[in-house]
């Protein structure tokens, strides 16, 4: 039936279909090149967080601390800097930083039990204060030049931030698409006893989506000190929503079990493109937040409703 | 036949779960090239005892040999090692992921320990597949395939860990007869290789069509074993029920007034045409295999769950749209199957489950006044002689049988006069067990109706004036007075083509 065939599309390309057509139509400069590099340069950043939040979201878990967790990884590669260490272990010291977040987390919630939910709740906060208390709440300035123009850079017409988020990006979409951690995170994601029963290592997998997440908040942190030339102490806040906002507009189940990279990256571009389109218009930050809201709400929404008449279809055919 | 090895060996083993001992200091063993089966009721321990030696669960006491040395079964993987391979009873496969991934989840092969060979995936998947001569595209997503091919899946990936013992818990009931036999030839298969297998089923004619050996479980003690020729048909029943069961002498309540009445009720591929009624005072079993629509249909009634065409009188009045809160003010109450998800809060005290479903009844003014709440809940606690050190202590301490009083009393303080008891004893010990049974058969005496589900036809048998049997969906017969005994009901549980 045709009408399936419809729904099946992911209902995600409707919506940046729609964002390209409106935008078009309100600004000349929207479908341009230039404008399109810009997206992609402010949505390199949104890209990384979100793909380590869809692994996190296949488990049918969540993690509220990577926002935070890049400001902080920010803050300590731009004090190494400061301090004098070179741009390459300054860049050591904020991946290490994401790391340790990130396994923290991990630890608390696979091997203590607590809730993943207050787990990274409290690694938020504590990541917060500690980036804030650093410098007393001010950012960190005059940073190595070789640092802010390398990875601040362009390789030929590409920026480096893009290149490094595009790269992390398809690391983790071969892991999940044509890796072991695909089917296990699935498996945990939709049953936790069976995927123990069929000898899953439950625990360690359990624990790689935080970890990575961290990771990747790390690196995030160096690409946004780059990209901004100073240290932020609170430039990451949001971004854990903006990401899970972006896994889900993209069509994966909050509820996990299952999950796909792509559309976590259409999910991306659509929050970007809207933003952008937004911004043409000349609209304020906060009617921005407003009509993301709304747009997030009607993305869930519209695909639910699908869903449930696909399952009367489905019952039908098989009677 | 004298020289078979023996493969796997069971000595001792004891398993208590919280008011229940599972397992009771149970020897066992298998030979090689046997097919060993496992009997019992539900509750003797048969499944408990598989899935110790799978890894899923550890014994408390007892050892564990694999060719006469002490092995240690931790955990599946260590079973799937060590050459144990389980066909679960509810499929423990994942429906997101494909059926050659689930077929090889955590053994699939792969490069560099991450990524996952597809090309060698799928051939693989392929070679277990047409082991089991399941001939289906290995990519097709496993939610997509019927509950017998999925059967099939999980019987594949067991044989993909190149097991010596294959353990079968109540694979075939959700086979046709014809897939069964598919299964048999399977599992003779197996055993002229030279493997073990250990077959749990309720159906004693496959038992006796493809056994070596029978092992009989009781309340978590063995009865007996030995092989498939020292046992007929009856011998086993008796063993497995113990002593005959008898009637309940409970009779002389007047059965009076009708309260129930479902007509031609259907729900698609749960149900179809279901006509029952219930009487006052009168106990009216449901007997039926596990998926044969008896639950559903409860739930139907009590209006958890919607149905298609038909409607449902309570005390004469007719209902096409049932919800629960209407049901509870028709005076109906149901006890789940489940009381820890669908019976109880479990983290509530006792006198505040007790009150659950009668709040706006004895607090109309929307407040919860104490004293009333301890005077109407005690009366219940004596009754029902619910023991615990404290009325305001979380219901999730109590033992299962007190648990279930507790359910039980909701009931009974909401002012219900239909019950449904869905599965009323799993899981809860003897003692527990004939209170609940007393229980039951009071209420009839204060006129209330009972409809009983039941998977132990012990239960229905001594406490139902009639029984409906169902079988897959539809009601096959109605069983009154001296009808009511187990092989006949177990008979039309089982359908013409499996004559016991």
């Amino acid at each position: 039936m045709r009408f399936k065939k419809i729904i099946r599309t992911p209902g995600i390309l409707f919506i940046i279909i729609l964002i390209l057509i409106i935008g078009s139509f309100i600004s000349p400069h929207f479908l341009t090149l230039s404008n399109f590099s810009k997206i992609l340069y402010q949505s390199a950043i949104l890209l990384l967080i979100a793909s380590g939040m869809t692994l996190v979201i296949t488990l049918g878990e969540i993690d509220l601390s990577p926002g935070a967790v890049l400001s902080l990884s920010s803050m300590i590669t731009a004090l190494a800097m400061e301090k004098g260490s070179s741009v390459f272990l300054s860049i050591i010291v904020g991946l290490a930083t994401g790391l340790i977040c990130g396994v923290i987390n991990a630890l608390f919630i696979v091997k203590a039990k607590v809730p993943a939910f207050i787990t990274t709740f409290g690694m938020m906060s504590m990541a917060k204060g500690v980036s804030l208390g650093l410098k007393d709440g001010a950012t960190v300035r005059g940073l190595n030049e070789n640092f802010t123009n390398t990875i601040g850079g362009n390789i030929g017409p590409i920026p480096v931030v893009v290149l490094i988020s595009i790269f992390c990006f398809i690391i983790l979409f071969v892991l999940l698409a044509h890796g072991k951690l695909g089917p296990y995170l699935f498996a945990i994601g939709t049953d936790k006893e069976a995927a123990e029963y069929s000898g899953i290592n439950v625990q360690l997998y359990n624990a790689l989506p935080f970890v990575i997440t961290g990771l990747l908040a790390g690196v995030a942190g160096i690409l946004f000190t780059a990209r901004l030339n100073l240290g932020h102490p609170t430039g990451g806040i949001g971004y854990e929503f903006e990401a899970i906002a972006a896994v889900v507009v993209g069509g994966n189940p909050l509820e996990g079990g299952r999950s796909n990279m792509v559309d976590t990256l259409l999910g991306v571009f659509a929050l970007s493109i809207l933003k952008n389109s937004l911004t043409m218009l000349g609209y304020p930050i906060w009617w921005q937040m407003a009509i993301s809201g709304l747009v997030l709400i009607f993305a869930l929404l519209v695909p639910n409703i699908l869903k449930y008449k696909l399952i009367r279809i489905r019952l039908g055919d098989k009677q | 036949m004298h020289n078979k090895r023996t493969v796997i060996e069971m000595r001792n083993i004891t398993k208590v779960f919280p008011g229940v001992r599972a397992l009771d200091n149970v020897s066992f063993y298998v030979k090689e090239m046997q097919i060993h089966a496992l009997v019992g009721e539900n509750g003797a321990g048969k499944s408990t005892l598989a899935k110790i030696l799978a890894g899923i669960q550890n014994q408390d006491h007892g050892d564990i040999l694999l060719d006469g040395k002490i092995i240690d079964i931790h955990n599946s993987r260590s079973a799937q090692k060590l050459g144990i391979g389980m066909v679960f009873q509810e499929i423990s496969l994942i429906p997101t992921l494909s059926v050659a991934q689930n077929l090889l989840l955590a053994h699939e092969p792969d490069l560099f320990n991450i990524i996952v060979n597809k090309n060698r995936l799928l051939s693989e998947a392929n070679i277990y597949l047409s082991k089991v001569g399941l001939k289906i595209d290995p990519n097709r997503k496993l939610q997509d395939l019927g509950i017998a091919e999925q059967q099939l899946v999980a019987l594949a990936r067991a044989l993909s860990f190149q097991p010596r013992i294959l353990i079968l818990d109540e694979t075939t009931s959700s086979l046709t007869s014809k897939e069964t036999n598919h299964l048999f030839s399977i599992l003779k298969t197996f055993k002229s290789n030279g493997g073990s297998v250990i077959y749990i089923s309720h159906r004693l004619n496959e038992i006796f069509e493809i056994a070596d050996h029978i092992t009989v479980l009781k309340d978590g003690l063995l009865i007996d074993s030995d092989s498939v020729e020292k046992f007929t048909i009856d011998l086993l029943v008796q063993k497995m029920v113990g002593q005959k069961i008898k009637k309940s002498v409970r009779r002389n309540i007047s059965i009076n007034n009708e309260v129930l009445r479902i007509n031609n009720l259907s729900l698609r591929g749960l149900f179809n045409d279901v006509n029952m009624f219930l009487k006052e005072g009168e106990i009216v079993g449901i007997a039926g295999l596990v998926g044969s629509g008896r639950t559903e249909i409860a739930e139907a009634i009590f209006g958890i769950r919607s149905f298609d065409t038909g409607n449902i009188e309570v005390y004469g009045k007719s209902q096409r749209k049932v919800n629960p809160i209407l049901s509870i003010k028709n005076r109906m109450g149901f006890i789940p199957e489940n009381r820890h998800l669908h019976g109880l809060c479990l983290g509530l005290s006792i006198q505040k489950n007790i009150i659950m479903a009668s709040l706006k009844r004895l607090f109309p003014k929307g407040f919860i006044f104490p004293k009333q709440e301890k005077e109407t809940t005690q009366r219940f606690i004596e009754k029902f002689s619910i023991s615990s050190q404290s009325k305001s202590r979380p219901v999730r301490f109590l033992s299962g049988g007190n648990q279930q009083k507790v359910v039980m009393a909701k009931w009974l303080c909401s002012e219900s006069k239909i019950f449904i008891f869905d599965e009323p004893t799993r899981g809860i010990d003897v003692k527990s067990k004939s209170e609940i049974h007393q229980l039951i058969n009071q209420l009839t005496i204060s006129g209330a109706g009972i409809l009983l589900i039941s998977s132990e036809l012990p239960e229905i048998i001594s406490l139902c004036d009639r029984v409906y049997v169902m079988k897959e969906g539809k009601i096959v017969a109605e069983c009154c007075g001296n009808d009511i005994q187990e092989r006949n009901i177990l008979n039309y549980m089982l359908g013409a083509n499996n004559e016991v």
